[in-house]
């Protein structure tokens, strides 16, 4: 009985071996972006997001911007409803629990404006070039929930989509607009990123190029239509130095328009589990040891 | 201890159990069904079911993670998830043989009301079915080893199913007959030897309902606690009331023991 506990300890192990690298197999290829934009209905924040050649739907779009720059999120009912966006939403597990609020979700129509998406973010696939949007406020339908600002692909990215270039060492790929007129401290971080998703217009190209990065890029001088924001760009840089430690490292952070600031997505465990898990150590050595003791009682 | 104390000791922990998927009320909840299991197990062959329930959960596991590889794509988050769900159903499932390991199958029988004869007969007989096929199971081995029959893995799987079906029948007609010939079902009936409900069945029934309690009152308290934020993974929180709750559920552990059914034996 024992080498069968033992054996089936090993299944769990072997299997968990295979599951892991499935599921942390990551889509490293060519780039390719989509433009997602957040509005809060105070502040709107706005991400060029990179797909890595692939497309991915339009959850696994949130969930690399929250990798790639660092925006907040919370997701529900098995990952396919959004609970949270930049701090903004339901906290707890019910996605719907400030109902009649909820995040609505659009898309980029052919004439440059949004369209209510009438199916899931989970089932919608988004691909380079395409703009998602999602906004918050009441309204079940496209006629009366309040749709994000317009936006188009090139003020979030810079440049038309362009698959497939090679990487260069010069300016990273993402540059970030925030086209939304200043708010004085969004969210609740007074430094650093609350600074940054106040500015008032675009960090855009030149900031981005400041910062070394070998990800995919536009042209090597990144002089760009929208780029109007050069006296930004110090506070800007200020700005990006104060939160790119926060970011992903992995991903070429693009600028910083990082609602709420960019903290650390993962304190670490909180005290208490320490503690349950130290219960759960002495419960089973007590087990352990009745054990033990009962088989000596009933050897002797 | 009473095996109604037993009941709702068993009742309690699964029902803690099943209200969350955060590890770490699971985890302590699991080491407290190993605990109790290891101060209050009766000795006899139905001692091992917990292990069996113990395989039976981590296959569970298993399976609900592998379950995964079905959704059409497959993120940390989903797997966590699944493990996490996969545990919380191991954990039911070891509570329960825990259950298995402390309590009477037969006295268990013996607890159903008059009134509801026929449901609660039913329902007793399935709660009772585990540690009644597993002791049925390590007789027929005995009996298989003492003539000599060798026990090959699989080829002996038929020799053993046979007779352990055989018994469950026998045992089943057995029972029928017998409650009828006890009066069962016709109103009037006089216990032999009915079991007492000393105080720590009291103090079990207590510490039960408090932690029903608390994990209920989290449940429709909307406790974030009780849920595991998957996308992005997070830290689960972890509430000391809870926690409490949960380790009050080992006190049968530590009670001493001096049931009447149990002296006897």
């Amino acid at each position: 009985m024992r080498l069968r506990l033992r054996s089936s300890l090993l299944g769990v192990a072997l299997l968990a071996g295979v599951l892991a690298p499935i599921a942390t197999a990551g889509v490293a290829c060519a780039a390719s972006s989509a433009a997602l934009v957040v509005s809060t209905g105070g502040n709107n924040y706005t991400y060029c997001v990179e797909l890595g050649g692939s497309s991915v739907n339009g959850i696994q779009l949130i969930q690399r911007a929250g990798s790639q720059h660092g925006l907040q999120y919370k997701l529900g009912y098995g990952g396919n409803a959004v609970c949270m966006l930049a701090n903004v939403g339901a906290s707890g597990n019910d996605c719907f629990g400030e109902h009649p609020h909820f995040w609505g979700y659009w898309r980029d129509n052919s004439s440059g404006g949004w369209s209510w998406s009438g199916t899931g973010a989970s089932n919608v696939k988004v691909g380079a070039g395409d703009i998602s949007g999602w906004s918050w406020g009441t309204g079940d339908s496209g006629s009366s929930h309040p749709p994000p600002p317009a936006t188009s692909y090139e003020s979030v990215c810079g440049a038309a989509p362009a698959p497939d270039r090679k990487p260069k060492p010069g300016k990273p790929k993402g540059g970030q607009s925030n086209d939304t007129k200043p708010k004085g401290g969004a969210g609740g971080s007074g430094d650093g990123g609350g600074d940054a998703t106040a500015t008032p217009s675009a960090p855009g190209e030149d900031q981005d190029r400041t910062v070394a990065d070998n990800s995919k890029g536009g042209g090597p001088k990144g002089k760009k239509p929208d780029d109007d924001a050069k006296g930004q760009r110090k506070d800007d840089s200020g700005d990006y130095e104060l939160a790119v430690p926060t970011a992903s490292p992995s991903t070429a952070p693009g600028a910083v328009s990082n609602p709420a600031g960019a903290t650390a997505q993962d304190p670490g465990p909180p005290a208490a589990a320490f503690v349950a898990l130290g219960l759960t150590a002495a419960l089973a050595a007590l087990g352990a040891m009745l054990v033990r003791r009962r088989r000596r009682l009933e050897e002797g | 201890m009473h095996q109604g104390a037993w009941l709702l000791w068993a009742f309690s922990g699964g029902l803690v159990a099943i209200t969350t998927t955060n590890p770490f009320y699971l985890l302590p909840l699991l080491a407290v069904a190993w605990v109790v299991h290891a101060a209050c197990g009766r000795p006899g062959p139905q001692a091992r079911s917990f292990r069996i329930f113990l395989i039976f959960g981590a296959l569970t596991i298993c399976t609900r993670t592998a379950l995964v590889l079905f959704l059409p794509d497959i993120q940390l988050g989903n797997v966590v998830e699944a493990a996490m769900e996969g545990l919380r159903l191991a954990v039911l499932l070891t509570v329960f043989g825990a259950y298995n390991t402390v309590s009477d199958p037969f006295g268990v029988l013996r607890l159903s009301p008059r009134r509801w004869h026929e449901p609660a007969l039913a329902a007793s007989l399935a709660l009772s079915i585990a540690p009644r096929t597993i002791a049925a199971v390590a007789t027929v081995r005995e009996a298989q080893r003492m003539r000599g029959i060798e026990i090959r893995r699989f080829r002996s799987l038929p020799a053993l199913a046979v007779p352990v079906l055989e018994t469950g029948m026998e045992e089943a007609v057995m029972l029928a007959e017998s409650m009828d010939a006890r009066g069962h079902g016709r109103g009037r009936r006089t216990r032999y030897r009915p079991e007492r409900w000393g105080w720590q069945a009291t103090i079990v029934s207590v510490a039960g309902v408090l932690a029903v309690g608390v994990a209920v009152s989290a449940l429709f308290g909307d406790d974030p606690s009780l849920g595991l934020s998957a996308f992005p993974i997070v830290w689960p929180e972890v509430s000391p009331v809870m926690l409490l709750a949960i380790v009050t559920l080992s006190i049968p552990a530590w009670l001493p023991v001096d049931s009447p059914t149990r002296k006897s034996r």
